[in-house]
């Protein structure tokens, strides 16, 4: 990748950065209910079009593992029935997703 | 922006509304005008019958459409626009398969910011209808 396009992606990518992060937070937000067991149909849908998303946002930006960090959310989401092991594993997820964007 | 491309009119179709705004900036960032973004089949459908492009960019991972129909859609309503797909998922992956057959070319979501004289290339000749 040259240089310019190098630096106009990462332009791009910050420029994005807290719609990004806000994203994460939704997912984080899932993975705290279902552990708890407070995960309603409402949010969990919404977790799960957020993971999406960060799927495709990651991979547009050539950030392979993110978007398999976020592929293992929304695995997560997809799978059967929520419970205290999925949102624990969940949240470790988002927590790590929320840490490599960050580092940009 | 460079400036030296003809500005290649794009619709481009994606769900996600953060990854439809970055896509944009990247394909703006490189010369295109993204004319329209809309986020399904019936939309991108509904946009081809109202407006013309150069080329289409279609994320094949649109929850609740139909991608044979609206491709197939999509090349009937607009036969002189080339069609791309874009993908997150592997080379592999059986939308992929049934996209190639139907579009144009296919791209990696994470090709994309590298596709620019690929797209514009393919504007440029004229398309081989399919057989």
């Amino acid at each position: 990748m040259s240089h310019d396009l190098d630096a106009e992606l990462n332009l791009i990518w910050q420029n994005h950065l807290d719609a990004t992060l806000a994203r994460v937070a939704e997912v984080e937000a899932a993975g705290q209910a279902m552990r708890t067991g407070k995960l309603g149909t409402e949010l969990h849908a919404h977790a799960r079009e957020r993971a999406h998303e960060l799927i495709g946002v990651c991979a547009t930006f050539g950030r392979p593992p993110l978007a398999r960090l976020a592929r293992q959310c929304e695995e997560l989401l997809l799978a059967g029935e929520p419970d205290s092991e999925h949102g624990e594993r969940l949240l470790q997820l988002a927590h790590q997703l929320r840490a490599a964007i960050s580092q940009g | 922006m460079k400036s030296d491309a003809k500005q290649l009119r794009v619709l481009l179709v994606e769900d996600s509304p953060l990854a439809a705004e970055m896509m944009s900036s990247i394909l703006r960032n490189d010369g295109f005008d993204v004319a329209a973004v809309v986020a399904d089949g019936p939309a991108a459908l509904a946009a081809t019958r109202a407006d013309t492009y150069d080329l289409a960019i279609v994320d094949l991972e649109l929850p609740g459409t139909d991608l044979v129909e609206m491709l197939e859609g999509l090349r009937s309503n607009a036969p002189g626009a080339r069609l791309v797909a874009c993908s997150a998922h592997a080379r592999g992956s059986a939308r992929v398969k049934i996209a190639r057959v139907r579009v144009d070319s296919v791209i990696s979501k994470s090709d994309l910011a590298r596709s620019g004289q690929l797209l514009r290339n393919l504007c440029s000749h004229e398309r081989t209808p399919a057989t």
